[in-house]
């Protein structure tokens, strides 16, 4: 199965009163197209900055990030940029939308496209993650949660292959949580490798593979679904990447 | 999105926290601008009617002094030096001095001057629409001489008391009603300032009186006082000026006589200058710190775009562009507010009668090129203000611009 999304060998560490505090070291990390893959561990431990990391957002003190086959060791800021905008799709702990934009151009603001086609694949978006009626509505007259969609749904305007989620459900009730949940594995689904960053039980059970930090390290991945090869998924008539495989729930440990 | 749209997008939603800059440069540019319309309006009043018509073609001619065996400026070497190539016209100019005599008692000396069709004197007030040329027993007088106020003169009877010659050293004052046809400028100093203007006629009579010779062959005997050549074309004055000096004449180029403004308009132009500095500066300073302030404000929004993979130099651009945007409608608003403050000012300025023959238009409008380099240089100057900040905000990397964790 194809790595979409790998780390190797990956260190950082922050310098702190003068010394210097390794978060990460020689962490190893992959994400495959077709399957949520989660990472947790204890507050503190380096999650975000691991995800960071894999967004492009930082750079490793140590060791490099792949992605859809492109090292990006040693790359300069612009194209780093361009990874970013065509290959990565983030959606933050803390959203990050401009404020002084409707739901609907935060959406479109990275987008690639012009025009007519680009506001309607953003409308599309906004209705996939429910938020067909909040368009116009500015951040701060939008729920944390549905904020949090509106994040996803700009994640998604340059259909990256790769999607990045820093604590998705950390401020949704149980509904809305599944909801997402069901949203990001649908996302998976379509073929994309899809990583979450998650304290919620209910997103590392449902996810495909588990990685979990302590004390800088990397553990795992747990495979907690058995690939079953004949029981591919066909994608949908307007999502033509390549399918990933459907999974089974297995017994979660 | 594309830079342009994102940046109208932005300056629209910011529109609140940039008023204040729009304010400031707006206003400067409308200052500046009033100023240049007026003075340029009055520049180009005096450069129209005087300088590039005629006087920076002309040369003048004055009478030789006695004895110096130079030719004597007569009615033939009007004719003489009129057949020269590229002669345009040649005007003469006699005075003869008179002392004026009012109602109110006795006024000013002054010279009673011929009038030149190519130096005209800049009339405020007159008893008739087409003062030129004088009828005979008409004065036109400056609007002040020699601490009198002549202006309120305007079409009353005076009296010029004029010379007679009676014998070597000696002269008999004879009296001559005259009437005020009109009053220039007193800040025109081509005729000298004490120039009362009036019919050919009358100062040939005057003249020659004075000097006791017959009128009929004075301009003969003795000849008049300056002679202009006007060449037709600016380049052909230094080839003429040495033609006319060949035959003796003591000529002059008129190049350098006018340059002065009246001093109030003098004293708008250079205050418009400075103005110009100033407010360039204050507009630069209010830009950088409004873009600084604006910018550690959206240091997230920074972040926000170079995480989803705009390209550092699209965010310095964005945030450029953006300013320019502001620039650009402060730069209309200026332009607006500028040409009202000029209208206003010139109305104004109109009040005074000496500036009054320079500011006559109802509204002193700038001239295109003033008008596109003043627009241009407001969004440079913003453009460059917000360019230090703009660049530091867009180096940031994401994460450090976002302190997302
Ligand atoms: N810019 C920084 N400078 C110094 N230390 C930092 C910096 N950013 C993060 N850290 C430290 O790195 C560690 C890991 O932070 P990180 O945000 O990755 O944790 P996390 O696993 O995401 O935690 P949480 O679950 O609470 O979000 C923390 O101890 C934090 O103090
Ligand atoms: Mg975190």
């Amino acid at each position: 199965m194809s790595a979409l999304l790998e780390a190797r060998g990956v260190s950082k560490a922050y310098p702190f009163r003068g010394r210097s505090v390794d978060i990460l070291s020689g962490v190893d990390f992959s994400a495959r197209a077709g399957q949520l893959t989660a990472i947790v561990g204890h507050s503190g431990t380096g999650k975000s900055t691991l995800l960071h990391i894999l967004g492009l957002l930082t750079t490793p003190d140590l060791g490099g990030v792949v992605v859809d086959g492109t090292d990006t060791a040693g790359l300069g800021d612009g194209r780093l940029a361009d990874l970013r905008r065509e290959k990565l799709g983030f959606v933050f702990q803390s959203y990050n939308l401009l404020p002084q934009h409707s739901a609907l151009r935060n959406t479109l603001i990275p987008s690639v496209r012009r025009g007519k086609e680009a506001q309607d694949r953003a409308r599309l978006l906004l209705e996939r993650v429910g938020l067909g009626e909040r368009v116009d509505h500015r951040p701060a007259q939008l729920s944390g949660g549905e904020q949090q969609r509106v994040a996803l749904a700009r994640a998604l305007v340059n259909d990256p292959p790769v999607i990045l989620a820093d604590e998705p459900t950390g401020n949704l009730d149980g509904e809305s949580e599944r909801r997402l949940l069901a949203l990001l594995l649908e996302l998976a689904r379509e073929g994309r490798a899809v990583v979450v960053v998650t304290h919620n039980p209910a997103v590392s059970e449902a996810a495909d593979r588990v990685y979990r930090i302590a004390d800088g390290r990397m553990q795992g991945p747990d495979e907690q679904r058995a690939e079953g090869p004949d029981e591919r998924r066909a994608a949908g008539p307007d999502e033509q990447r390549a399918a990933g495989p459907r999974l089974r729930k297995e017994d979660s440990r | 999105m594309s830079l342009w749209s994102l940046a109208l997008a932005n300056v629209w939603s910011l529109r609140r926290r940039l008023v204040g800059l729009i304010v400031l440069v707006s206003a400067a540019v409308a200052v500046c601008l009033g100023a240049f319309a007026i003075t340029g309006q009055a520049q180009s009043v005096t450069t129209n009617d005087v300088r590039e018509s005629t006087a920076n073609r002309s040369l003048t001619i004055d009478r030789p002094e006695e004895g110096s065996g130079n030719p004597l400026l007569t009615a033939r070497s009007v004719k003489e030096l009129g057949r020269l190539p590229r002669v345009e016209s040649v005007q003469y100019r006699l005075q003869a001095s008179f002392g004026l005599v009012t109602a109110d008692g006795n006024g000013p000396l002054l010279y009673a001057t011929t009038y030149r069709s190519a130096l005209p004197p800049p009339v405020v007030k007159s008893v008739r629409k087409d003062l030129f040329p004088l009828r005979e027993g008409e004065v036109v007088l400056p609007s002040r001489s020699q601490g009198f106020d002549l202006g309120a003169y305007l079409g009353e009877k005076v009296t010029a008391t004029t010379t007679r010659f009676v014998r070597e050293g000696e002269g008999t004052g004879v009296d001559e009603p005259v009437t005020v046809a009109g009053i220039y400028d007193a800040t025109w100093q081509l005729d000298n300032p004490d120039a009362a203007y009036a019919a050919d006629a009358t100062v040939v009579k005057w003249a020659a009186a004075r000097s006791g010779q017959p009128a009929k062959n004075y301009l003969d005997t003795v000849g008049y006082d300056q002679l202009t050549v006007v060449a037709q074309r600016e380049s052909d004055v230094p080839e003429l000026l040495r033609q006319v000096q060949d035959r003796h004449y003591t000529a002059t180029t008129l190049r350098q006589v006018l340059h002065a403004l009246p001093g109030i308009l003098e004293l708008i132009r250079v205050a418009g200058q400075a103005l110009l500095a100033v407010l360039g500066v204050l507009a630069f300073v209010g830009t950088v710190t409004v873009t600084g302030a604006l910018a550690r404000q959206r240091a997230q929004e920074v972040g926000v775009l170079k995480a989803v993979g705009f390209r550092t130099r699209f965010v310095l651009g964005l945030l450029v562009a953006e300013m320019s945007l502001v620039a650009a409608v402060a730069a209309v608003l200026g332009v607006v507010l500028g040409v009202g403050l000029a209208g206003a000012g010139a109305a104004g300025l109109r009040t005074l009668p000496e500036v009054r023959p320079y500011v006559e238009q109802a509204l002193p409008l700038p001239s295109v090129s003033v008008l596109v380099s003043l627009a241009a240089a407001t969004v440079v100057v913003v453009a460059a203000g917000a360019l230090a900040p703009a660049r530091r905000a867009a180096r940031m990397s994401p994460t450090q611009a976002m302190k997302d964790w």
